[in-house]
């Protein structure tokens, strides 16, 4: 499985990175990039991301304290969305998005391991 | 030829046969200096590329360096090293020679970083406690007491109507009013039956409310949508299985929103009762026996006063929340009062760490005048021109307005277009990505920069 | 302004055959506005339809009410199959009769004329319906307003100031009785409205407006 990993530069990057460096990652191939805000992700953009990917996870702050207030809170509804479509779409790709901070990146390990078996726990 | 700058932690990561090689094959004359030595002159390099450390690069830092260079922001490019080191290190030249050209593929906005400084002056708000005059009066900051109705926003400057007055700041002081929209006095709190959501959500499962009374209190703005799920949860749960009567005091009810209204129907269906009043009216006491709390309120729908004996009083968690009418004045300069967003949920009333915009909590004045004071002196560095809008695409949806946290979208009045106010922009893109007609370029942020991207991965 | 909110994906896809050529085709104006229709959705979904293997791409007009502006689409829509068009049912329309030749699919579902409330909820203001009376009931209209249209309200479901029928939006009459209230003119509630004539309304069949002093 090859992702796109995506983090914003105060907190979801450094994460990515910890994680990264754990070498925690289940998947085959990580692109990693970072993007000042979440805020700057559109629908279009996660379609585009998944043309060359098989799933997006993103890393962001947490929810209610994104340092734009509102950034973590659009990427999270967008991803809302974005799944929706796919299911709906029925195109096996998936995006998911981890709050997170800094130093605390057990949310991405969980949020890429559902990332990772997803698929199998739909099945069964 | 194409001249390069590359500072680096690490010197030795770059071998000269690399340079040389670059050099001969791409045109590219590439220098290479250590993060921490002085450069003079920056603005001969057409790039300049950092590498390391990425993590500490935020936008914020790479503005501030280009404004100390001197040169475009988006010359600056920082290469995330660590991450090729972690994962990949055999290619890394490869990387690094498509990561150049990319970045020189770029066209170059023209951007420029300038420092704007606000006027010498603080306005407070709506009055200064004899400790934080004092320390503002020891630094030679001139006050201003809020002699006006209105306060308006002009690039990093607040204007004051009508007196006309200009000032760089706001202090919000005494922080009293720094509390969610109602307070309680301290015999309500002494009663230990007010309490948060968070209190009620982990207290739920181990106890039986059954029979008792249960107010929640949930303010107009600044209630998250899981705020509003939870207590459509918890009411029904306390409703349905411990038959406990519960009232939820709103100014107003948020059902749009997935699941939203589905949660506050079935809460509704399970005979909680929704009570539309008016905060400012609502007033608290402990009942003579300490055991709960009397609420008084008047009811929008029929101005009728109620008195309700509540065993639990459960409000929102506590946090910095300005006051409630003064949140419309942070506002950027908007066309006209007539269209600022109130009722928008996008729009909390929370301080957001707004520049120019400051709380003073008590015995922490000096400290505080500090800060106002560097903030004063030394402003904010801002890149002028990152954030455009294309006047031609847009339609005046008004989006862009209602989303951007940092109230740093205008219209302007007499032409009626939009407009970035680059000095309060944080860059954070909800404008663009939300835009409808694809009108705001964030120029080298967009996401077409990063689709096309160097690889970076293949582990395992 | 109108409102309109696209159809559900899967329906699109079903119009849609396979390894065809398709273009989205956004509308400037009104669905821009309102989030269904514009660039964004537009590229939105021609990203989507490249991502489940249509050759897809997008293009924006200004009002695809009016032909002149779909002209300007000329050259993108010869290069397609199908067109997903991403207009009220009004620019679908005059769209089809630009390029009758043309496969040509309605993306949205045009709902209703209203208003944005706030970020993200939009409500029904107007129905249309050619005779307008709001001034009698201080602008609350209780023709689109009302479940029942009801003109001598309000009916006896009432509750809370909910409407019986769906109870998350407000009663109509409950407002009209509130504002009439704050404005001390409760009494004109008193006169009993008598029968309309709906004939203006849909109801009378397609309407047309003829204007001889603004036609050349
Ligand atoms: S969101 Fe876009 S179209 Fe709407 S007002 Fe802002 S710039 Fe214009
Ligand atoms: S980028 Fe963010 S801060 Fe800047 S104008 Fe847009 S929404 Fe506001
Ligand atoms: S086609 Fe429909 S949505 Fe587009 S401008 Fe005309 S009326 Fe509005
Ligand atoms: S009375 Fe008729 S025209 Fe007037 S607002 Fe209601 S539906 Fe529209």
């Amino acid at each position: 499985m090859k992702i796109v990993a995506l983090g914003c530069d105060k907190s979801g990057y450094p994460a990515l990175l910890k994680w990264g460096e754990k070498n925690a990652s289940p998947f085959e191939e990580v692109k990693l990039f970072s993007l000042p805000c979440l805020g700057l992700l559109t629908e279009e953009a996660i379609f585009r991301t998944l043309e060359n990917s098989d799933a997006l996870l993103l890393a962001g702050c947490p929810l209610d304290s994104c340092h734009n207030q509102n950034g973590s809170r659009g990427a999270y509804l967008k991803v809302k969305k974005v799944n929706a479509l796919l299911q709906e779409a029925a195109i096996p790709k998936k995006v998911a998005v981890a709050f997170v901070t800094a130093d605390k990146i057990g949310e991405i390990e969980k949020v890429s391991q559902e990332l990772f078996w997803g698929e199998k726990n739909d099945n069964s | 030829m194409t001249k390069l700058l590359w500072l680096v932690d690490n010197p030795l990561l770059l071998p000269d046969f690399w340079l040389e090689k670059m050099e001969k094959e791409k045109g590219w004359k590439i220098e290479i200096r250590d993060r921490e030595s002085k450069v003079l002159n920056f603005i001969d390099y057409d790039r300049i590329f950092i590498l390391g450390d990425s993590l500490s690069f935020t936008r914020e830092r790479l503005s501030l360096l280009a404004y100390e260079w001197k040169v475009n922001p988006s010359k600056i490019q920082v290469f995330p090293w660590e991450e090729v080191k972690i994962v990949f290190p055999q290619s890394f030249f490869s990387i690094l020679e498509q990561f150049i050209a990319q970045s020189l593929a770029k066209p170059l906005a023209p951007l420029v970083a300038e420092r704007v400084v606000p006027e010498n002056k603080v306005l407070v708000l709506p009055q200064a406690s004899q400790t934080l005059d004092q320390a503002l009066k020891e630094k030679g900051i001139e006050t201003v007491v809020a002699p006006s109705s209105t306060l308006r926003r002009e690039g990093i400057n607040f204007h004051l109507f009508p007196s006309g007055d200009t000032v760089g700041a706001v202090v919000v002081s005494p922080p009293e009013e720094i509390t969610p929209p109602v307070s309680f006095s301290s015999e309500v709190e002494d009663t230990r039956k007010l309490v948060d959501l968070k209190f009620m959500e982990k207290e739920i499962e181990k106890k039986d409310f059954r029979g008792e009374t249960i107010i929640f209190l949930l303010p107009k703005r600044g209630v998250t949508e899981k705020e509003w799920l939870q207590t459509f949860y918890l009411s029904r749960l306390l409703a349905k299985r411990d038959r406990a009567e519960i009232f939820v005091l709103v100014e107003e009810v948020l059902v749009a929103g997935e699941n939203l209204e589905k949660e506050y129907r079935q809460a509704r269906s399970c005979g909680v009762i929704f009570e539309k009043v008016t905060f400012s009216s609502l007033f608290a006491q402990p009942t003579l026996d300490m055991r709960g709390i009397e609420v008084e309120f008047t009811t929008e729908r029929d101005r009728l006063k109620r008195k309700i004996k509540a065993d639990w009083l459960v409000s929102l968690p506590e946090r910095n929340v300005l006051p409630f009418d003064l949140a419309p004045f942070f506002d950027s300069d908007r066309i006209e009062e007539a269209i600022l967003p109130l009722a928008n949920p996008n729009l909390s009333s929370f301080s957001p760490g707004i520049e120019g915009i400051f709380v003073s909590l008590p015995g922490e004045e000096k400290n505080l005048v500090q800060v106002i004071e560097k903030y004063l002196t030394q402003g904010i560095v801002r890149e002028r021109g990152r954030v455009e809008v294309n006047e031609e695409k847009c339609i005046l949806c008004l989006t862009c307005l209602r989303t951007c946290p940092w109230r740093a979208v205008a219209i302007e009045k007499e032409r009626k277009k939009t407009r970035v106010n680059w000095e309060l922009c944080h860059l954070c893109g909800l404008c663009a990505s939300f835009c409808p007609a694809h009108a705001i370029e964030i120029k080298g942020l967009s996401f077409e920069d990063w689709l096309s991207p160097v690889s970076l991965g293949g582990e395992k | 302004m109108i409102i309109a909110e696209r159809k559900p994906i899967k329906e699109i896809f079903q119009f849609l055959l396979p390894g065809e050529k398709v273009l989205v085709l956004g509308c400037g104006t009104c669905v821009t506005v309102c989030m269904a229709g514009g660039e964004k959705e537009a590229r939105e979904l021609a990203s989507l339809f490249r991502l489940k293997g249509w050759k897809s791409w997008d293009f924006t007009v200004e009002r695809q009410c009016e032909a002149e502006f779909n002209l300007k689409a000329k050259e993108e829509i010869a290069k397609v199959d199908t067109v997903v068009s991403l207009a009220c049912g009004v620019g679908v329309q005059t769209l089809a009769d630009c390029f009758p030749e043309k496969k040509i699919f309605p993306g949205l579902n045009t709902t209703f004329m209203g208003m944005p409330v706030e970020q993200g909820l939009w409500e029904e203001r107007c129905w249309g319906c050619g005779n307008c009376i709001l001034h009698l009931f201080d602008y609350v209209c209780p023709v689109t307003r009302c479940a029942k249209s009801l003109l001598n309200g309000p009916c006896g479901g009432s509750k809370d100031g909910k409407c019986e029928v769906t109870p998350d939006r407000d009663c109509a009459w409950q407002l009209i009785y509130d504002r009439l209230r704050k404005k001390n003119k409760l009494e004109t509630l008193f006169s009993i409205q008598p029968p309309r004539d709906w004939s203006t309304s849909r109801y009378g069949g397609q309407r047309k407006m003829v204007r001889e002093d603004v036609r050349l």
